[in-house]
């Protein structure tokens, strides 16, 4: 979770409903509020189902579009966030299709893109990267079911009650994707080691 | 031959998804089984590094290509108005320019009572005038006149009662004269615009208040 999301606070039911209620009025700050709020969740979800940093922004202003024109239609049925990821994953699914999902060109360079940190130390820093670059690799060779349930808990830290929301699955289903996902990164990263 | 833990019962066990039941086996499995507790020591280190793998920055200019897309005047940083009033600020403008139309309204149809009210009075002077006759304040009403055209008013003789109400209306009848017709139905017709005047601009502010809410 990035420091940003850490700091903004607990999206309420009241709060989710009238941040869409003042955008159904017109009140372009309403959005702009949304954009501030699930931008980085959005764009890093398209990162990380895409591979490509240059088409994950594009798949975030598509997404963010269906965002705008879908929002006043929102009910308040689940939480905004649960909503917006939903709407982010299927378009992605919807855009790159099946083999697009899969066979994706990985630029390792792309993924880390956080700011250094400076505890770790030039040399430290340098492994650090290396690591998470050998971590995202490997995920991108996940299946995509796989993939979805674990960028969505160990990269964006939604519980396993908010991926079955998203994903339109049950929590046992959640439970076994993220198992199976898991269990296949560690031979991946054991084999490599 | 001894049986292991299913790995998604050791993921959820990291997530601290298990019921209190789950727990407990886990907890007493792998207190005695080292297979498990590799295996469940190899997920952890996966969880682990998948954690510390940093968010990726947003990009600079993707919220200004989606401001343009949806037609919005916002960029980075968020609208001009916005950043220089503030939500309190741009709420407290809002309303302010709600009142304003509805005081503008208010006062515009003041203003048409008054035109309206004007007109009449210049109506009824120029007829006078073409009459012959001095334009008459109220009180200097000729009662036998009014007695004459309409036996009821006089026959009242109370101007203000509701026989003297009935004569007026009486005073539509196209016998009567013009001149002496007007005079008296003048003056209830412009309390009656002042009446609605001020029905119409309070009906006018109640429709308008929820409105601004």
């Amino acid at each position: 979770m990035s420091a940003s999301q850490a700091l903004a606070p607990p999206l309420t039911a009241t709060r989710d409903w009238d941040l869409a209620d003042r955008h159904r009025y017109g009140d372009e700050s309403a959005f702009r509020e949304l954009y501030d709020r699930f931008a980085p969740m959005v764009y890093n979800l398209c990162l990380r189902l895409s591979g490509d940093p240059s088409r994950a922004q594009d798949l975030s202003q598509e997404v963010f579009l269906r965002v705008f024109k879908g929002l006043p239609r929102y009910r308040g049925g689940s939480s905004l966030k649960t909503w917006i990821y939903s709407i982010a994953l299927n378009h992605c699914r919807g855009r790159l299709g099946r083999r697009g999902l899969e066979l994706t060109d990985w630029n390792e360079e792309d993924w880390s893109r956080g700011p250094a940190d400076p505890a770790r130390g030039p040399e430290g820093d340098l492994l650090a990267r290396d690591g998470e670059r050998r971590v995202a690799a490997a995920l991108l060779t996940l299946p995509v079911r796989f993939r979805e349930a674990v960028v969505l808990r160990d990269l964006e830290g939604l519980s396993y009650e908010e991926i079955a929301a998203v994903l339109r699955v049950r929590t046992g289903t959640v439970r076994s994707r993220i198992a199976r996902g898991r269990e296949r990164l560690r031979h991946l990263l054991e084999s490599k080691a | 031959m001894r049986s292991h833990l299913a790995t998604k019962r050791l993921s959820a066990y990291i997530d601290d998804e298990l019921h209190d039941r789950e727990l407990r086996l886990v907890e007493s499995h792998i207190s005695e089984c080292s297979a498990c507790r590799d295996r469940l020591h190899g997920l952890r280190l996966v969880v682990g590094e998948l954690q510390r793998v940093p968010a990726a920055e947003t990009p600079p200019t993707l919220a200004a290509s989606i401001a343009t897309e949806a037609g919005m005047r916002w960029g980075p940083g968020g609208p001009p108005v916005d950043r220089l009033l503030g939500r309190r600020g741009l709420a407290l403008l809002r309303d302010m320019i709600q009142l304003s139309a509805i005081t503008a309204g208010a006062m515009g149809i003041i203003a048409m009572l008054a035109a309206y009210g004007a007109a009449q009075d210049a109506s009824r002077t120029t007829r006078e005038t073409a009459a012959g006759e001095p334009a008459p304040a109220m009180p200097a009403l000729d009662t036998a006149a009014l007695h004459a055209l309409a036996p009821g008013v006089a026959a009242a003789g109370e101007p203000e009662s509701d026989e003297s109400d009935r004569g007026r209306l009486d005073g539509d009848d196209p016998v009567a004269s013009p001149v002496e017709v007007d005079l008296v139905v003048e003056a209830p017709a412009r309390e009656q615009s002042s009446d609605v005047g001020e029905v119409g601009e309070d009906a006018g502010l109640r429709g308008a208040l929820p409105g601004t809410e």
